[in-house]
């Protein structure tokens, strides 16, 4: 099963339970633990796996053979994203634009459109007593996450449970998260911006199709709209974070929730089995 | 005109609400909220609309079926996986390159624009407001935020405000790059944790790696001593100014929910730290 | 000799603004540093897409030095990339340009130096 941790707004707390969800589970079950969140990825803070040699994602991009272009333009109408454009003689590439699509060599009538290898960022595998883990790195000056994320996901084998700790917000990094996935847990807090944020994000759940349930982090502090929204939507609320100091410190420390303060292992053995409720 | 971007790296840190407190300090100012892919600005500010739009990102790809001789080339020629083995176009997956209408050897597909977003021109707590929402799903690039900072740039010279202010989105990525390339000053808004740290190095290489000027707020300091400490140490060594401290405050977040600013809170510490950041920020601009 | 270009607000020669946006001028004018001689071009060139780009017309008149108040990354990486020199944050009539040019206190634009009204994803 594989089962994606959320959230529309930023910093409620995907990694919290994306981690803690997933060292107990890993427990009993063979678990994998994908940090998706390719530009900002902090699981392995939490986890500290011992991490394997990089493996580069790259997007292809194109290269002219200036030798045989003839000048028609036909790629620089051609291209969607601007990335190929005139100048003089020549064509010019803008890598940061470019999508790796391959259009341009489709269209190309004199076979002058070779690609050649642009590095996005990298992946990284591990494992950290029986749970194991993956994640990708985005090149500090890149603009691109999702291939890194689609890749993370093509070559992790599957095994009994994947969690995924999806990126922030609801734009197509998550949907490449959330694709083939078999439930996701929204995570969000009961303040404004978190019920705005949930909002969108549980948008993307339904259009996908997905069970999903909510997890309430920060609980007590804030008003009742967002379990008055969760109750109208029909989303389970699978789990309570009260606002708690103490798990505020560890987590600043980066310490996994259920080893520094063992009495929240019960509260998320507890959510295993919810989750495996949802899925099923 | 001088542009001041808010960043963090790490979502949650509080970003949003530094960006706010600091534009009811400041007089003449444009405010931009760049987080296109979760607006919260306007949920404090509730700008007062003058002017919408629809903004269309990309484009999807659509197949004719009647022309469609199921040759499955398109499936082939996709690197975005968008096709699946009934042919079908998934709409969130399709990044509207066109390869595949191209490659088809039937003329059985065209791209159709998709409307991805909206922005608005506004004003809020007395000074221009614009920022947009991307729907959900639709490619993050910073193509709406570099088209709501040209109607920024314009607003504001027709407004004739010396100053804007970008509330930035988290992350590394292509919206974070268009809210950062051409401003003058960045605000980094950390909070003192590892996760905090680890993002902060991230965000300031992307910062330094366009060279924009950059300042530090550590935020919700009194979370971890231990890790303020260290993202200081951290800050010393990158000679990356830090502008203040601002403690947890509950406060904060009363003031958030009823629509107010927390900075005009008297009674609040965060709201006192937060007055003394932006004050050395402005001294710093001049 | 060096071909500089400038982009300018309409067909006044020497007398003629330096342009504030770059690829949206009505004009652009080529001066010859040794001879004075003046061009006029119309700015006939399109915003969007990968041909007929302002720089790409700049650099079929054989433009070699452009001197502007500012202009977009895009821009700036097209005419670098054909070995066109720009120098930014040029006002007045191209005839005080040239002649700050000539002076030598201009600094040539690099990457970094695009115009602040053109973000990552400008056309111009």
């Amino acid at each position: 099963m594989k089962i994606a941790v959320a959230s529309g707004k930023g910093g409620t707390g995907k990694t919290l339970v994306a981690v803690n969800l997933a060292t107990v589970l890993a427990a009993d079950q063979p678990t994998t633990l994908l940090d998706c969140d390719v530009e900002a990825p902090n699981d392995h803070l939490f986890v500290r796996p011992e991490l394997g040699e990089p493996h580069v994602v790259a997007k292809g991009i194109p290269i002219i053979d200036d030798g045989r272009c003839t000048g028609c333009n036909a790629c620089t109408e051609a291209c969607e994203f601007g990335a190929l454009a005139r100048i003089g003689d020549r064509v010019m590439v803008f890598d940061e634009l470019c999508h790796g699509c391959g259009r341009c060599a489709l269209v190309c009538p004199s076979d002058a459109i070779g690609e050649v290898d642009h590095p996005l960022g990298v992946i990284e595998r591990g494992h950290s007593s029986s749970l194991e883990f993956g994640h990708g790195r985005l090149h500090i000056g890149e603009a691109m996450a999702s291939p890194i994320i689609a890749e993370l996901k093509e070559t992790t084998p599957e095994r009994d449970w994947t969690i995924l700790d999806a990126p922030p917000g609801t734009a197509c990094t998550v949907i490449t998260t959330l694709h083939g996935v078999d439930g996701v847990l929204l995570v969000t807090e009961p303040t404004p911006f978190g019920l705005h944020d949930l909002r969108a994000a549980v948008g993307v759940v339904r259009t996908l199709e997905l069970p999903a349930g909510v997890v309430i982090n920060r609980d007590g502090t804030g008003d009742r709209e967002v379990e008055t929204y969760c109750e109208d939507e029909g989303l389970p609320i699978l789990l309570r974070i009260p606002f708690d100091r103490r798990i505020a410190e560890t987590g600043a420390d980066a310490q996994i929730l259920v080893e520094a303060l063992p009495e929240w292992r019960a509260r998320f053995v507890e959510l295993a089995q919810q989750v495996k409720e949802l899925v099923s | 005109m001088k542009r001041i971007v808010f960043l963090s790296g790490k979502g949650g840190t509080g970003k949003t609400t530094l960006a706010a407190a600091f534009a009811t300090r400041v007089g003449s100012l444009t405010i931009v909220d760049a987080d296109v892919d979760a607006a919260n600005l306007h949920l404090v500010f509730c700008p007062e609309v003058a002017e919408t739009g629809v903004y269309v990102g990309s484009k999807t790809a659509v197949r004719d079926s009647d022309r469609c001789t199921s040759c499955g080339t398109c499936r082939t020629t996709c690197r975005f996986g968008a096709v699946d083995a009934k042919l079908e176009i998934d709409p969130l997956l399709c990044e509207g390159c066109g390869a595949c209408v191209t490659a088809c050897p039937a003329d059985a597909l065209r791209l159709v624009e998709c409307p991805s977003g909206e922005w608005y021109i506004g004003r809020a707590a007395r000074h221009p407001m614009i920022g947009a929402e991307l729907y959900a799903g639709e490619e993050v690039s910073g193509k709406l935020v570099s088209v709501i900072r040209e109607k920024a740039d314009d607003v504001a010279e027709t407004k004739g405000t010396d100053r804007i202010a970008i509330d930035g989105s988290p992350g590394i990525g292509c919206p974070v790059i268009a809210s950062t390339t051409g401003t003058q000053a960045a605000v980094l808004v950390t909070e003192p944790s590892r996760s905090g740290l680890h993002d902060l190095e991230r965000i300031l290489g992307v910062v330094r790696h366009f060279e924009v000027p950059a300042t530090l707020i550590i935020n919700k300091a009194d979370l971890s001593e231990p890790l303020a400490e260290e993202i200081e140490a951290f800050a010393d060594r990158e000679d990356l100014p830090v502008l203040g401290r601002i403690p947890y405050d509950e406060r904060v977040l009363d003031a958030l929910r009823v629509g107010r600013n927390p900075v005009d809170d008297p009674d609040s510490a965060a709201g006192r730290a937060m007055d003394l950041a932006i004050a050395r920020l402005l001294e710093r601009l001049g | 000799m060096t071909k500089l270009c400038i982009p300018t607000e309409g067909a006044g020669g020497l007398n003629g603004l330096v342009g504030e946006h770059f690829g949206r001028v009505p004009t652009f004018t080529l001066v010859d540093s040794d001879t004075g001689e003046v061009e006029v071009l119309d700015n006939t060139s399109e915003h969007m897409g990968g041909m007929g780009l302002p720089a790409d017309l700049l650099v079929r008149a054989g433009a070699e030095v452009v001197l502007c108040q500012g202009l977009g990354r895009r821009a700036i990486q097209l005419l670098s990339e054909a070995g066109v020199s720009v120098c930014t944050g040029v006002s007045g009539t191209v005839a005080e340009a040239v002649a700050a040019w000539k002076g030598g206190t201009m600094a040539e634009a690099g990457d970094t130096d695009a115009c602040m009204r053109h973000t990552f994803h400008d056309h111009g």
